[in-house]
């Protein structure tokens, strides 16, 4: 059995527990998650109070809805959904969203978004040229300043490393959307870190029309 | 395979799960556009440096006050 079955296992062995209302087990589960969900929302809100509340609001839901966990899906992912969906929800109530209202999202929708604007050679190993304080830094502006659809999708995809189907379901939202949500964020988040990145020296690559 | 298309299919290409034919064309595309090699280049640094990033700690009390929290949400519910 590998390590991740066995771990699997485990867990679901948890929740069968915690479902029969055995309190050690779900705080083995809460142990094995909180790190993550604290994360998550951090990442999401940008407030350690904000993650806080999250934090306790997403496992004490989880307690109460223990009953109807169905296990289509891991406990994991059910928790990062019900986590994602208490952070969205208080960002809507910060009145974050007035800049990324659903019409502008689909607005967003065309090639040209595609495009990279800047194309630039960086430095061999850019985290390198900064300390870590600085690299936090700079890596924590760049997806702060990224609209909240693309931040998620990046946050649970590429640093939580949950499948696009299962970020796609998180979100409600469908797949090839998650996916081309993704790209978007990779892509500005690369450019977002070009300039703190490039090889000193060199120039950009005009756009090249003629590829396409 | 244009720049257009290779952009299409960079996140496939990247996560590793794009049909063995369309890598073939990307990959052929990529050995004769600078541009695209720079593209992919700076886009797979970007997410490692991303997924490398240490978790934040949560701070004690925190995580204190959750436990507290579900432990005493337990004893209401019995």
């Amino acid at each position: 059995m590998t390590r991740e079955s066995k771990k699997a296992e485990t867990e679901v062995e948890w929740v069968h527990k915690a479902q029969a209302g055995d309190l050690k087990a779900f705080e083995s589960l809460v142990s094995l998650y909180e790190k993550r969900i604290y994360n998550i929302a951090r990442r999401l809100l940008e407030s350690e109070p904000d993650a806080e509340d999250v934090l306790q609001e997403t496992f004490l839901k989880a307690f109460e809805s223990l009953g109807k966990f169905r296990e289509e899906a891991s406990f994991y992912t059910w928790i990062v959904q019900i986590a994602v969906n208490a952070s969205l929800q208080r960002l809507k109530q910060r009145k974050k969203w007035a800049t990324v209202s659903l019409n502008d999202i689909d607005e967003r929708d065309n090639d040209d978004d595609y495009r990279p604007r800047e194309v630039v050679i960086w430095e061999e190993n850019p985290e390198k040229i900064y300390s870590q304080k600085e690299l936090r830094d700079i890596l924590n502006a760049a997806i702060s300043s990224l609209p909240v659809i693309y931040r998620t999708v990046f946050l649970l995809k590429d640093m939580e490393d949950l499948p696009a189907e299962q970020v796609a379901r998180i979100l409600g939202i469908s797949l090839p959307a998650a996916k081309s949500r993704l790209i978007r964020a990779r892509l500005e988040l690369r450019e977002r870190l070009g300039s703190h990145f490039r090889k000193r020296g060199a120039e950009s690559l005009p756009l090249d029309h003629t590829h396409g | 395979m244009d720049c257009r298309r290779l952009l299409e299919e960079l996140n496939l290409y990247i996560d590793g799960s794009l049909e063995k034919e369309i890598c073939e064309q990307l990959e052929a595309h990529l050995q004769g556009c600078q541009r695209c090699r720079i593209v992919l280049d700076t886009t797979k640094k970007t997410i490692t440096l991303f997924r490398d990033q240490e978790q934040m700690e949560i701070p004690f009390a925190v995580q204190e006050r959750l436990h507290q929290a579900i432990r005493a949400h337990w004893h209401k519910s019995k």
